[in-house]
Parts: structure tokens; C-alpha cells; sequence
């Protein structure tokens, strides 16, 4: 039940450690990442297309289109965010976004097998094989190997009395929390291997692997949650996320959609103003 | 590259920092005023504050401390008023604001010619008659037509020194040259509004002016000052982040 918690909680860590790493490449990548985004929005209607994704999903009078490569342990993962914005009524906007996953849906295996814990006690290695989106959930398949030792005086792992590969296969949903995506598995599919696993069962350790794995992806899942990479312009608005969650995009392609609204009112707009202004784009003088 | 100032951003929306807003922000905008066939640089001071639900007060200040060091560089030498008998020439001109006037002091050069009519329509200027140097000292201030700020002069007044006053009492030059320059400046200054306008990404922003004046910035530099408000909605908003985009400072429409 537990590995496909535990990849989630790491897809989820690779969306937080490629956002710090877009801050400090910011300023060298500036002028290859401009050229990226023109080339896409000059051919919107072929990206369409191409993309599958539902403008509905992004619609509105104010529409923006993010798209950067980061690299996440020397791997470049495409990320594309589209949203809109729209007056809703006299004091109020409403915002829609739709991110595209599927660069780093492409990667994820790559990023996130290696070792989720090494501790003296427990020791945790994810091997991905494959990340799915299927209507609104996010199928994940691999498997992650657990060992169990006796810690040393040094702290160092030492006599290794146990340990096992579980096959798994879950299936995660994101709610929409706060500002946050926030994912919880639905469903889980585990299962030791070959003889070792029927001697597992038969000692009760499947559990103990089960526990350990659940345990570490809960922590995952609890401490980070996916909070859409939204432009400051939105972020300024103080948005109401309201609703959304991952979506697949065109077939078992990941994405995920937010909808939320903010009130606006002549303190909202001195406030994004400034906002602006601080973001260096409102600037008029030398 | 201003692309990337998003990018920190994102980041920020991630960890759920916000940084604190205040409600009210300033711009300072370079412009210019285009004065006959030159420009001249001034810098707006804009203060936008939220006063209600859906109205912003504006406040522009307009900074001429740039004019008021250049305005007199280019006047020197000038001749304000010229026609065939008479040539007046501001030689030594400054001004500046106190509290909330405008004070402008300059020497002038009067130049009487001989003046002879060649034709019907035709003078011919002819020898130099007389000429006398002038204190001139005025006040002006500023009015608010169209939503844009007029400087006028309020009085002018012209004294000349001792040994030249005579002469000119004799001659009744000094209210006529008074009459002339009061003329000659009101019409370069009614053809120079001060009309304080946005950027075009804050061109959404549209107030409307109710009251003006000037303003002393610091010690003597001329501001002129002028408040208004200007209804706002969402679409301000998406307005200004419109224009933004268009102006490829933030990224593209998908």
C-alpha cells in the first residue's frame, strides 16, 4: 500500500526543489528561457493541438503562459503553467490554472529512484518505473527495496536482519487545500517478491515494510504539499483556491488544474500594484 | 530577462511567504513636457492610496527642479518681446516655489529702436535709441483646466535703477514693455499645459484631477502638485497586466 504514498511524496519534492532551483538560475537563464517562451506563444494554435490541454481549464480575459526548464539532479524537466484570469463581478476575479506535468512525469523516474531514507536503523531505496495519470488520479508504478539494521555506535548501519523489494502499484488523488494541492492515496497495490516475500508475510514484516514505507511517504505528503507555481501577479491577489486536482491530459498524461477567485477592491489593486512594482516590472525611471 | 523576476515568485508562492503590501505605492515616473519644439524633462511623483472600496486617490506630484535649472539656460539671450521699436531680453531669470507659490525673479534688457514705416504693412527697425536694464520680480500660480495644471502669473512687476528711470518714466516705456511681457509669457505658458500623463501600463489608471497647486520641494525647487481619484474595478487590474504582457515584461498568453 505504501510505495505509490511514498512516490508521491517525492514527485511532490521535486516540484518544491526544481521551484528554489528556477531563483538561482534566474538571472544566467533569462535570455534562452524569453526566446522559449515567444516561439510557444506565436504557435498557440498548433500548441493546442499539441498539447491536449482544455483552454476552458485556463480561460479568461487575462491569460499568461509560464514555461521553464529546470534542472533537478542534472536532469532538465520542461514545466509549463497556463492560467487566466476574469472579472467575475463587480469586485471580484476569478482565476483558473492548469499546470502541465508531463515533462516532469517523463523524468520522475529518472529523479526519483535512489534512496528515500538511510538512517543506521532503516534503510529505503525507490526504483520508478512509471507515472500515470488516469481521469482525475495519478497512477504510479515501481517498487522500493527496505532494509533493516542494527544501528552501530557510530550510528552507521550494521547487522542487516532483514530486508525486502515490494512491487507496488497506487493510485494518488490531490484535494485542493488552502493554495495547496494536497495528495492522499486512494488506493494501493503491494507485494513482496518472490519466496522472501511469502516468509515475510508469514513473519508479519510486510507490515513492518508497509509501516516504514507509509510512514516516510506520509511525512512526504504531510510536509509538502504542491502549492501551484502560480505568477506573482496572481500570487499578489491573495487568491481563494477553491477547487481542483490532477487531471490527465491526453492519455495518462499528468497535469493539474486550480480554480480560485479573489476579491478585488482599490486596496486589492494598490496591493497588487505594488506587488508589481516590486517585482521590477512597474518601473518608470532611471 | 524580466521574465525571471516570476521565477523567485513561484517559489515564494510555494513556501506560502508573502510579503507585506502596503495600501498605498509610489512611482516615480521620468517624463516630459514638450515646450514648443523641445522636451523638457521633469520627473512624476505619483502616490496611489486606496480611499474606499472602489476609488483610488491620486496624487502627482510633478518634480520641475530639471526645468527650473534648464528653463533659464535656454531663455537667456532670448528675446521675449521683439518687434521694430522695442526689444525686451531676459537676461538673468530664476524661479522657484515658496510654499505654495511660485516666485520669478530676472534682470531685462529694454532696448528702444528707432522705428520707421517703409509701406503700408512694413516697419523698418532703425538706430538703437535707448537701453536700460530692468529688475523684473513676479508671482505665479497654478490652475487646473482640462485635468491639466496652466501656470499663470499673477502680477509682474518691473523697476529699473535710478539713474535710467527717468528716462524711461519720460518715455512711458516700463508699463507698456509690462503690459507686452505679461502678454507675450501668458501666451507661451497657455500653450504649455502641464498635463502629468501614465505610462501606458498605468494608463487603466485614469484620474481625474480636482485640485492643483504648487508645491516647494525641498528648499525653493518647484513642484507642482495635483490630487485626484480615479474609479477602479477588476478589469484595472487585468488592464494593467494586459499592457505588461504586451510589453513582454511578464510572460506571454499561451
Amino acid at each position: 500500500m505504501a510505495s505509490s504514498r511514498l512516490n508521491k511524496g517525492l514527485l511532490i519534492c521535486v516540484l518544491l526543489a526544481m521551484l528554489p532551483g528556477c531563483g538561482s538560475k534566474a538571472q544566467d537563464q533569462g535570455g534562452a528561457s524569453d526566446a522559449t517562451s515567444q516561439t510557444s506563444v506565436s504557435n498557440t494554435d498548433a500548441a493546442f493541438d499539441a498539447t491536449g490541454i482544455d483552454p476552458s481549464t485556463y480561460s479568461g480575459q487575462f491569460q499568461v503562459k509560464l514555461t521553464k526548464e529546470v534542472p533537478l539532479r542534472d536532469i532538465p524537466v520542461p514545466f509549463t503553467v497556463y492560467a487566466g484570469l476574469e472579472e467575475s463581478s463587480p469586485t471580484r476575479l476569478r482565476l483558473r490554472a492548469f499546470m502541465d506535468l508531463r515533462g516532469l512525469q517523463e523524468k520522475a523516474p529518472q529523479i526519483l529512484t535512489g534512496p528515500l531514507e538511510e538512517t543506521c536503523k532503516r534503510q529505503i531505496y525507490l526504483d520508478i518505473q512509471d507515472v500515470t495519470a488516469i481521469g482525475e488520479t495519478v497512477k504510479v508504478k515501481g517498487s522500493a527495496r527496505a532494509q533493516f539494521t542494527r544501528c552501530k555506535r557510530n550510528e552507521e548501519p550494521g547487522f542487516q536482519y532483514f530486508g525486502a523489494t515490494v512491487d507496488a502499484i497506487a493510485v494518488a488523488k490531490a484535494e485542493v487545500k488552502g493554495q495547496c494541492l494536497t495528495f492522499s492515496i486512494e488506493s494501493a497495490d503491494l507485494s513482496p517478491r518472490g519466496f522472501i516475500g511469502t516468509v515475510t508475510n508469514l513473519f508479519g514484516l510486510t507490515d513492518r515494510i508497509n509501516e516504514a514505507i507509509l510512514e516516510k511517504g506520509g511525512e512526504f505528503l504531510a510536509a509538502n504539499p504542491v502549492c501551484p507555481p502560480l505568477p506573482e501577479e496572481f500570487t499578489v491577489l491573495d487568491p481563494i483556491y477553491e477547487s481542483g486536482g490532477t487531471r490527465e491530459v491526453a492519455p495518462g498524461g499528468m497535469g493539474a488544474a486550480v480554480v480560485g477567485s479573489a476579491d478585488v477592491s482599490a486596496e486589492t489593486i494598490v496591493k497588487v500594484l505594488a506587488g508589481l512594482k516590486n517585482l521590477g516590472v512597474l518601473e518608470f525611471a532611471e | 530577462m524580466r521574465l525571471w523576476l516570476i521565477i523567485p515568485v513561484l517559489m515564494a508562492a510555494v513556501v506560502g511567504a508573502r510579503a507585506p503590501y502596503a495600501q498605498q505605492v509610489d512611482f516615480i515616473i521620468d517624463a516630459t513636457l514638450p515646450v514648443r519644439d523641445t522636451d523638457l524633462p521633469y520627473k512624476l511623483n505619483l502616490t496611489l492610496t486606496a480611499v474606499d472600496t472602489t476609488r483610488i486617490g491620486v496624487g502627482a506630484l510633478l518634480d520641475l527642479r530639471g526645468a527650473q535649472k534648464i528653463v533659464p539656460e535656454r531663455l537667456a539671450d532670448n528675446a521675449i518681446v521683439d518687434n521694430c521699436g522695442l526689444q525686451v531680453r531676459l537676461d538673468d531669470i530664476s524661479f522657484g516655489a515658496k510654499d505654495d507659490a511660485i516666485d520669478l525673479d530676472g534682470e531685462v534688457t529694454v532696448t528702444l529702436f528707432e522705428c520707421s514705416r517703409t509701406s503700408e504693412r512694413d516697419f523698418q527697425r532703425g538706430q538703437e535709441k535707448n537701453s536700460i536694464l530692468a529688475n523684473m520680480s513676479t508671482e505665479a500660480t497654478v490652475e487646473l483646466r482640462d485635468n491639466c495644471a496652466y501656470i499663470k502669473l499673477i502680477d509682474l512687476t518691473l523697476t529699473a535703477p535710478k539713474a535710467q528711470r527717468e528716462q524711461i518714466l519720460e518715455d512711458d516705456t516700463l508699463e507698456s514693455v509690462k503690459e507686452l511681457m505679461l502678454a507675450a509669457v501668458d501666451l507661451v505658458l497657455n500653450e504649455t499645459p502641464l498635463c502629468p500623463e501614465l505610462p501606458a501600463e498605468l494608463a487603466s489608471l485614469d484620474p481625474v484631477y480636482e485640485s492643483g497647486g504648487p508645491r516647494e520641494i525641498g528648499d525653493g525647487g518647484l513642484g507642482i502638485l495635483l490630487d485626484g481619484s480615479v474609479d477602479v474595478s477588476p478589469s484595472t487590474i487585468l488592464d494593467v497586466l494586459t499592457v505588461l504582457q504586451q510589453q513582454e515584461l511578464i510572460p506571454g498568453r499561451p
